[in-house]
């Protein structure tokens, strides 16, 4: 059983089996790359009513549908691209026999792959994008020592790690500056080492544009295969991250001056205002710990104008989906909002302690405090990590003892 | 010297020759053109006529037209140009020569050989 396809070939529908179909249409546009322009897009068309007449004829005698053989008969009539070519160039060796020779001749028959006329294979090297990891550098060395790549990747892997880390890491990355990216159809043809044909160069196009794994190269620049695509552009965005840090560093501290000046302002007006809140014992006894939620509030309201400005930063350097305007307002009336409590937290702070350094100490406590209780918890998750072994001894094993007879019960 | 060269190289000489002769008969599109030239076993593969209808067409010997068939597409029906007429002229003549010359050349042969049969006798 075979699929079979309604084509038109001059003007003619003909009912064609797939694999003729395919061979007809490698002939067919191997016959284009031997008669090129005006003139040779006028014998292709030509031959090719010639051979919707052949295909006709084939009907009328009764067969149903065009098979392979039909084709093969045709492309043996009409003559091969090579012949054709050999015809219409006399200086060349012509491979044409005498008349009543036709079925004598001994070159081998038409198949579809044979490039015709086979121009000399010139093989370079390129960096393989569509198949890479990181550049693509193991990549087009595969196909340009035709091996297999997984093999070569182990043993890229096993070098570094023979060569501790350094050397390899160091010649992957000039070899990633280095070796350029396979990027038109005929590059990607040239690194795998094919002819480059009309025909191929085809196929190339159309293999390109089918498999999901292989993402066209620099076309989406919005993607992360753009960012990815060349050391040079990296090294580019690793500088330009660089500024952007310095930057954003900037940034922070302005956003802390303009927010101390604003706690400033408003810790003098509302100073009065807060009296009013004088005689509630509550406050009072929370006093030392006003400082402490005044420092917080400050702490947010510093980390929230710097995700901003690093936001902003990853939207110009990797093309980030840019926050909306609902996003922006919320953020804005979010940001006074904090600052108002800080204000007050802080006035507060200010009023019952009555230190001079209140801001700066009650800003510094909250630091010191994560410093301290992350360097506490480094140091539980590095004892838990200790008591492991003993732990899966204690633990595990006994458990899965358990576990195991109720799982194959 | 490659024998097979020198065979389609007269070959390709002559069938420039043969389709300017037929179309001067008539005007007839490929098929009948291919019909004939292989009844006269001058050519193998259809596909040689092609390339060499749109070399003589572009050398303006040769002019086509399209006409509607009882059955299929249009053809294209070629026919020969006044220039084409000029060509033929010239080529049936140097022709007339070759064929003179080289039927000249064969009938010495069989005489020599019917000679050098006679004096074997």
């Amino acid at each position: 059983m075979k699929k079979t396809f309604p084509v038109n070939i001059n003007g003619n529908i003909f009912y064609i089996d797939e694999d003729a179909y395919k061979l007809l249409l490698d002939y067919l546009s191997q016959l284009r790359t031997t008669f090129t322009g005006a003139e040779g897009e006028e014998i292709v068309n030509d031959i090719e009513s010639r051979i919707s007449e052949h295909f006709d004829e084939r009907i009328r005698l009764g067969a149903n549908v065009i098979v392979l053989e039909d084709v093969n008969r045709v492309i043996e009539t009409m003559g091969r691209p090579e012949e054709l070519s050999d015809e219409s160039r006399p200086e060349t060796d012509s491979q044409e026999e005498t008349t009543d020779s036709c079925g004598s001749q001994n070159v081998p028959p038409f198949n579809g792959t044979q490039a015709c006329p086979p121009p000399p294979i010139h093989k370079r090297l390129f960096r393989d994008i569509r198949h890479r990891v990181f550049g693509g550098v193991i990549a087009g060395l595969s196909q340009y020592f035709d091996w297999d790549v997984t093999v070569m990747r182990i043993l890229f892997v096993v070098l570094t790690l023979c060569t501790y880390f350094w050397p390899c890491v160091i010649i992957y990355l000039v070899a990633w500056m280095v070796i350029p990216v396979a990027r038109t159809p005929r590059e990607i043809l040239e690194m795998q080492g094919q002819p480059v044909t009309l025909d191929n160069i085809g196929q190339t196009v159309i293999n390109n544009s089918v498999p999901p794994a292989a993402p066209v190269p620099d076309t989406d620049t919005s993607s992360f295969a753009y960012f990815v695509n060349t050391f040079f552009s990296i090294a580019a965005k690793f500088i330009l991250g660089f500024f952007g840090l310095i930057a954003a560093v900037t940034a922070i501290v302005f956003c802390c001056l303009i927010l101390v000046a604003i706690c400033g302002i408003i810790i003098y007006w509302t100073s009065g205002a807060t009296t009013i809140l004088d005689g509630l014992d509550i406050l009072e006894t929370a006093a030392p710990y006003i400082s402490s939620w005044g420092g917080i509030a400050i702490f947010c309201a510093i980390l929230l104008p710097a995700l901003a400005v690093t936001w902003v930063a990853s939207c110009v350097l990797f093309k980030a989906k840019t926050p909306s305007k609902a996003g922006i307002i919320t953020a804005v009336i979010l940001e006074i909002i904090i600052i108002a409590i800080a204000a007050v937290l802080m006035g507060l702070a200010d009023h019952y302690e009555d230190q001079a350094f209140c801001l700066f100490y009650s800003m510094a406590q909250p630091i010191s405090f994560s410093l301290t209780s992350s360097i506490d918890s480094l140091s539980q998750v590095a004892e838990t990590a200790a008591s492991i072994p003993s732990l899966t001894r204690n633990a595990v094993i006994p458990s899965a003892i358990l576990v195991a007879p109720a799982i194959t019960a | 010297m490659n024998i097979d060269n020198l065979k389609s190289q007269m070959r390709k000489g002559m069938l420039e020759f043969c389709v300017l002769l037929l179309l001067k008969r008539g005007d007839a599109y490929a098929s009948e053109m291919i019909a004939r030239l292989k009844d006269a076993h001058l050519i193998v593969m259809e596909g040689t006529l092609y390339p060499l209808l749109t070399r003589l067409k572009n050398d303006g010997l040769l002019s086509y037209r399209w006409e509607e068939s009882m059955q299929g597409p249009p053809r294209k029906y070629y026919s020969i140009t006044t220039l084409g007429l000029d060509f033929l002229g010239q080529l049936q003549s140097s022709w007339d020569d070759i064929s003179r010359s080289v039927n000249l050349l064969l009938s010495d042969q069989t005489t020599i050989s019917n000679t050098s049969n006679i004096t074997e006798e």
